[in-house]
């Protein structure tokens, strides 16, 4: 293996001989840097080669001697790995900052190569003076280098950063005395055996080394000053800062750790989850991108130092320490230097009249897979390594760590990704923003952040060809998404159609009835995306992700898998909402929520899962189920449902609304039936569960009563449709679990109809709000027909399939006793017809438009679905059983039978409902009620618009005539305060809340470095006296 | 021994006849004691066919769209497929009609079918008046259905089933089996929810009979209104059967259905002709208050 000391002294050389190679110019000048940074990422490789092939880390001494006599430095897996992280680090940087250096004056680029060079030496060495060398010589370095190009106030920060730079090496210094005046040695290994180390005195001199540590580590409140640098050097300087130098620190906590005793640990596990904390509750205030990235670079560093120290404390099994930190250590450092870099090419500074467009399409792919890599979702490292985390904190009970790292994770996910919704959408009539050459280093890292996290994914979790096929068909068509709309989506149906074929053997019963509504709502959905022409950047990449998302869920075989594919399906639809018009804010409360929903159903899975505690599965259940009551829209955590589906693109609004939300209710059913039925929980919480589903029910419903805008009330609709399928579940029994199932499928059926028909409408009358529509019944008969059969399906009336819906839940409820629930959902399916009746009058009947005179029937692609969904909701009317008989078997596997057929009836312990019988009777009365009408019609005349009966006088204008506004101005007297919004109430308070705390704490922050230090030396002695609490 | 189809289908237009004259006739003589109320001489008890035969010869008829000619269709086809799944008679063959088809809720929910389709034929007539009538109709609708489905909901924890059949039988022998006496709180409810169905007085805001033409059959004439109004006495009379059926152990021959229904309309006019009309969102509020906890309260005792 390469001698590390050749490194340095290569790099001193070219540092020092940069001032005659500049005379060459300063092109010269920058290869030489270059070089050398590279001479060290080269090495890196060469040692991280020589260990994967099984060498011993070795150990370089100095002037010829060993450990004691001289300083020793050493090469094992961590640190070539750190030393190639810092290189690549730094040649990013480098980069990046190219043309600031070539400007400005020659001390900059030497301050360059001498911390990086310091940086490396803090990872090699083993010897506690040598350490304190390399420490001073980096934060020199860094003085030098945040002034390097001449910004004002990144002078003023580095002055702050050099204050606090030397009370942490004067404390560094104090400790490095103690120890070698306690353990007779500055060299880690021997100081580690040292017994004069174990005592307070002991204790108290590693603490003096630690608390320097901890502060370089820039710990809540104790950070003002390097916040401050973050936000004002130059973004190259502050990744270095944030990647570079972070990972340094990190080592060399993870190289000190078998020196400190649980005291110590337990100091540094509680100051680093209070700065993850604290960090990224000020971090959600911010506006500025770069101090935003300055509080979460602090937060991850906290959590990093936090594993490291719990590790050993908890005692996390052997190689799980390591790998969780450096899981996350990774993430950070690629994501980090990544968006540091990319701030600096947007120019975001935060400032307000800076130019705001969207990002131009392959700039926002660095930047997603930068940000939600960051976020901690899949496929990038954090989020394994957030998984192997929690499960590990789980398993041994640590509760609170796991909520404090749940909800820093959640807050920062939310500011994160509140960024990229900022970055998608830009500001309103502001030309895209593309970076061209500037794109470069964000971009190698973006693609290193993936290229690890897939690898480290598919190595050690997830090793299934069909869970990664979401990001395989994702990449795959937005490599070709400047081709036309419709090719892409010809090859996004073929794309589920292979899924399926691959995927069919480990479809069977539930698996296979999901599959039907989640794969082939999507194909469908990929189908009626025709309908618009153009390339629809984003729309196929994204819906292909979603759809195959769902495949993913049905196939998984484990734990990790299912919830990487939840993962993959909550972010491709995020971003499929976020692509809507206005879909920026809607799209932010849909992905918060449906990341708090996440959260819950992973420590669910966790707990329940192989190496959760025993007993732990009513739990398990519990939070597994109220992970999926967010995602589906419970009442009460509903509030993203109406804006997500209301402001994503109007055929996205009917895959997530007839398909995506079944994808709960999946794992709903599986969740129950994998953890022992009827067992866990006890009888009232499953009527608790039914009162729940049954109060979204009532209340989706009355919600949509008032809606003037078509989208949000069928998105209301949506709500209230699932409260009936939790209602149903809760019953557990064949009774409920068959109407469940029925009321999953059924209106799958409608729903599309309905979602699919709106589609058309809108994309005619361009308007959403039904009160601009009217009578658009004979210009868009079929789009009439398919929302005629779906409300007279969705309202339950006979003989409609929707009828079989509402015989299942009442034949159910009764059944099992539940009485006033029966009575409930009674009133709230007559709520239906309201709403039902307001759309489809409002829309197609009445008095049309003048403006609407024009309109043609909604284009082909959309249509055809329609009319095949028609077809088969005639069919399943007329012939129940096409849709008992399969869903009947799947419960009867479950539970013992409780509703049975007979002929062509369906019969439960208290009555029958024959499908194929009343469709007759209806058909024939009606038809024999049809020709008596058109037997006695005399001499029918049509008449034009407005040839009514209306008070003597002959209307004139649709707007005034048509009865669609406020259509139910009594109700909402009668009923109104039933739907005051307060549960918006609530989570804005909430939000308002957490804010501000992150306010409160923010204002520690007052830019002053004398203040900064003060925090640093009362960040010391409360540390000191936490441990003497311990 | 089990009807053939062919004889089912013949019984069923007896039966259909029977309701339809019966309840013509029930119309008319109503109308005749309401004026009598008033003072009034007021109209010949065969009125309603005087009005449908008018209607029906009208030289010519307006029409606005396909949707608008189909909504007297669903209503009247509403109004007869009610009626055919509600054994009329107890124990009678040719009064059984297609009961077999499904158990209360399917005639529940099938009562919905023709409101909707009207309600839709109206809404192509394009006047605001139906528009508005339809929105308070199907309003107060929500509401008189909670006490009416809270009764239910009561009785058939009373009789273990929600087969009509089934409920009237048990009612037999003597009128203190009837639902009326061994549940008078779920009757009280059910009766109170008639009044809103039945949309008289004080509900009548729906069709506002008196001072204008406003409701659903606004721009209704000729052989169209003629439906409806045929509709009008076959609905009425299939409610009737059904109530009589529930909750006042039902009929086991036309003469005693005919008694039995006439009173139980009555109470109709009784109440219609001595409260004023309630506005749309008086009458909701009305309905979810006393009546529904009259219908609580009778589902709660059924339930102990």
């Amino acid at each position: 293996m390469v001698n590390p000391l050749y490194l340095f002294a290569l790099s001193l050389s070219v540092a020092f001989m940069l001032p005659l190679i500049d005379k060459l110019g300063r092109r010269v000048t920058m290869a030489s840097v270059y070089l050398s940074i590279s001479v060290w990422a080269v090495a890196a490789l060469s040692w991280i080669n020589a260990l994967s092939a099984g060498a011993a880390a070795m150990d370089f001494g100095t002037a010829g001697f060993g450990a004691p006599l001289a300083i020793v430095l050493r090469v094992g897996s961590e640190e070539a790995a750190g030393i190639l992280a810092i290189a690549f680090v730094g040649l990013l940087a480098t980069r990046a900052m190219h043309g600031a250096f070539v400007k400005a004056p020659l001390g900059g680029t030497v301050a360059l190569l001498m911390l990086l060079m310091g940086l490396s030496g803090i990872v090699l060495t083993r010897d506690l003076f040598n350490l304190f060398v390399f420490l001073e010589i980096s934060s020199i370095a860094t003085y030098g280098i945040i002034g390097f190009d001449n910004r004002k106030k990144a002078l003023a920060g580095a002055f702050k950063y050099m204050v606090a730079g030397g009370i942490a090496s004067s404390l560094y210094l104090i400790g490095v005395i103690y120890v070698y005046r306690f353990g007779d040695t500055l060299n880690l290994d021997l100081a580690i055996a040292a017994p004069g180390l174990k005592g307070t005195a002991g204790t108290a001199a590693i603490f003096f080394l630690l608390a320097a540590l901890l502060v370089e580590l820039k710990p809540f409140p104790a950070n003002g000053w390097a916040i401050d640098v973050y936000e004002t050097a130059n973004p190259g300087v502050s990744a270095i800062l944030s990647g570079a130098a972070a990972t340094a620190l990190l080592l060399v906590l993870w190289k000190i750790t078998p020196l400190l005793l649980p005291v110590h640990l337990a100091a540094v596990a509680g100051s680093g989850l209070a700065t993850f904390a604290a960090a990224n509750l000020i971090g959600a205030r911010q506006t500025g991108a770069r101090r935003m990235l300055g509080y979460s670079s602090a937060a991850q560093a906290g959590l990093i130092a936090a594993v490291v120290a719990l590790g050993p404390l908890l005692g996390f099994r052997s190689g799980a320490t390591a790998a969780i930190a450096g899981g996350l250590l990774l993430n950070h450092l690629l994501a980090k230097t990544g968006l540091f870099l990319l701030s600096g090419v947007l120019g975001d500074d935060g400032s307000r009249d800076r130019a705001r467009g969207p990002l131009a399409p392959v700039s926002l792919v660095a930047a997603g897979i930068l940000i939600l890599g960051l976020a901690g979702l899949p496929p990038f490292p954090g989020f394994w390594a957030k998984w192997e985390l929690l499960g590990t904190l789980a398993a041994g009970g640590s509760w609170w760590i796991v909520v404090l790292v749940l909800g820093g994770s959640l807050v920062e996910a939310f500011y994160l990704l509140r960024w990229f919704g900022s970055l998608a959408k830009g500001r309103d009539g502001e030309a895209p923003i593309s970076l061209g050459s500037g794109l470069a280093t964000p971009a190698a890292a973006a693609a290193a952040l993936f290229a690890f996290g897939a690898l480290s994914g598919w190595t050690r979790f997830v090793q299934d060809p069909l869970l990664w096929a979401p990001l395989a068909a994702a990449a795959l068509l937005f490599l070709m998404d400047g081709t036309p709309g419709w090719l892409k989506a010809l090859l996004s149906i073929a794309a589920v159609a292979v899924f399926a074929f691959l995927a069919h053997d480990r479809l069977d019963g539930l698996r296979l009835f999901f599959a039907l509504m989640l794969l082939g709502g999507g194909a469908m959905y990929s189908f009626a995306a025709m309908y618009k022409g153009g390339a629809r950047r984003g729309l196929h990449p994204l819906l292909t992700a979603t759809t195959l998302a769902f495949g993913g869920i049905l196939v998984a075989k484990s734990s990790v898998a299912l919830f990487f594919a939840w993962e993959t399906m909550t972010v491709a639809s995020w971003l499929l909402v976020l692509r809507g018009k206005k879909g920026e804010k809607a799209a932010l409360r849909y992905i918060a929520f449906g990341l708090g929903g996440a959260f819950l159903l992973m420590t669910g899975l966790l707990v329940g899962g192989p190496e959760g505690a025993a007993g732990a599965a009513p739990l398990a259940l519990l939070l597994i189920l109220s992970g999926l009551l967010v995602k589906a829209g419970a009442l009460g955590v509903h509030i993203w449902l109406p804006g997500a589906y209301a402001e994503a693109d109007d055929e996205v609004s009917g895959f997530l609304s007839s398909s995506l939300s079944k994808a709960s209710i999946f794992v709903f059913a599986a969740a129950i039936l994998a953890f022992g039925g009827a067992l866990p929980l006890a009888p009232w919480s499953w009527r608790l569960l039914g009162w729940l589903g049954l109060a979204t029910a009532l209340f989706g419903a009355l919600y949509a009563v008032y809606q003037e805008d078509i989208k949000l009330t069928l998105a209301w609709s949506s709500m209230s449709q699932i409260g009936y399928i939790i209602l149903a579940l809760a019953v557990m029994n064949e009774a409920g679990w068959t109407t469940a199932l029925y009321l999953a499928l059924n209106p799958f059926l409608y729903k599309s109809m309905l979602f699919l028909a709106v589609a058309g409408v809108v994309l005619r009358v361009g308007t959403r709000n039904m009160y601009e529509m009217g009578g658009l019944i004979k210009k868009m008969p079929i789009s009439f027909l398919s929302v005629l059969m779906a409300i007279i399906a969705l309202s339950g009336v006979p003989p409609l399939s929707g009828f079989g819906g509402k015989w299942l839940l009442y034949s159910a409820l009764l059944e099992k006793g539940w009485y006033l629930e029966a009575a409930v959902a009674f009133f709230s399916s007559a709520v239906a017809f309201l709403y039902l009746f307001r759309l489809i009058h409002t829309i197609f009947l009445g008095q049309p438009k003048l403006a609407h005179r024009d309109i043609r029937e909604a284009p082909l692609v959309l249509l055809i679905p329609q009319v095949v969904l028609m077809l088969v909701l005639f069919a399943v009317s007329t012939f129940p059983r096409l849709m008992l008989d399969p869903i009947m078997k799947i419960s009867g596997a479950s539970f013992s039978p409780i509703f049975g057929i007979r002929g062509t009836a369906m019969t439960s312990p208290l009555g029958y409902w024959d499908g194929t019988l009343s469709m007759i009777v209806t058909g024939v009365v009606f038809v024999l009620c049809l020709v008596w009408m058109l037997a006695n019609l005399h001499n029918p005349q049509s008449v034009k618009q407005f040839n009514i009966v209306y008070a003597a006088e002959r209307p004139d204008k649709p707007e005034t005539t048509h009865f669609a506004w406020n259509f139910y101005a009594p109700y909402e007297r009668a009923l109104g305060f039933l739907t005051k919004h307060r549960t918006d109430r609530f989570w804005e308070t909430l939000g308002t809340g957490i804010e501000s705390v992150g306010g409160a704490l923010r204002r520690i922050y007052t830019g002053n470095g004398q203040t900064y230090a003060l925090h640093i030396v009362l960040y010391v002695a409360v540390l000191y006296l936490f441990m003497g609490v311990l | 021994m089990e009807p053939t189809l062919l004889a089912r289908v013949g019984y069923a237009f007896i039966s259909l006849f029977v309701i339809t004259n019966y309840g013509l006739l029930l119309i008319g003589s109503m109308a005749r004691i309401s004026a009598k109320v008033q003072g009034r001489v007021g109209q010949p008890v065969y009125q309603p066919y005087l009005d449908i035969v008018k209607s029906s010869a009208k030289r010519n008829s307006i029409g606005h769209g396909v949707m608008f000619y189909l909504g007297p269709v669903f209503r009247l086809a509403g109004g007869i497929g009610t009626f055919m799944f509600i054994p009329a008679v107890y124990d009678s063959v040719m009064f059984r009609n297609f009961s077999d088809a499904g158990d209360l809720l399917l005639v529940m929910y099938f009562i919905f079918f023709g409101q909707l389709g009207m309600a839709l034929g109206a809404g192509e007539g394009g006047h605001p008046y139906s528009a508005i009538g339809v929105s308070r109709g199907l309003a107060q609708m929500t509401a008189f259905e909670v006490p009416f489905a809270l009764s239910i909901v009561a009785i058939v924890i009373q009789y273990g089933t929600l087969d009509i059949t089934a409920i009237v039988a048990a009612q037999q022998g003597g009128f203190l089996n009837w639902t009326v006496a061994t549940n008078p709180l779920a009757v009280v409810a059910a009766l109170i929810a008639f009044l809103g169905m039945s949309m008289h007085n004080p509900f009548s805001v729906v069709i506002a009979p008196q001072e204008i033409p406003i409701g659903p059959p606004t721009e209704y004439q000729s052989n169209l209104l003629g439906m409806l109004q045929t509709n009008r006495a076959i609905f009425n009379g299939a409610k009737l059967v059904l109530y009589m059926n529930l909750y006042f152990g039902g009929a086991t021959n036309l003469a005693m259905m005919v008694v039995k229904t006439f009173l139980i309309y009555f109470i109709n006019v009784f109440v219609g002709q001595s409260f004023p009309r309630l506005r749309t969102d008086q009458s909701i509020r009305f309905f979810l208050g006393v009546p529904t906890l009259i219908g609580i309260a009778s589902v709660i005792i059924a339930a102990i």
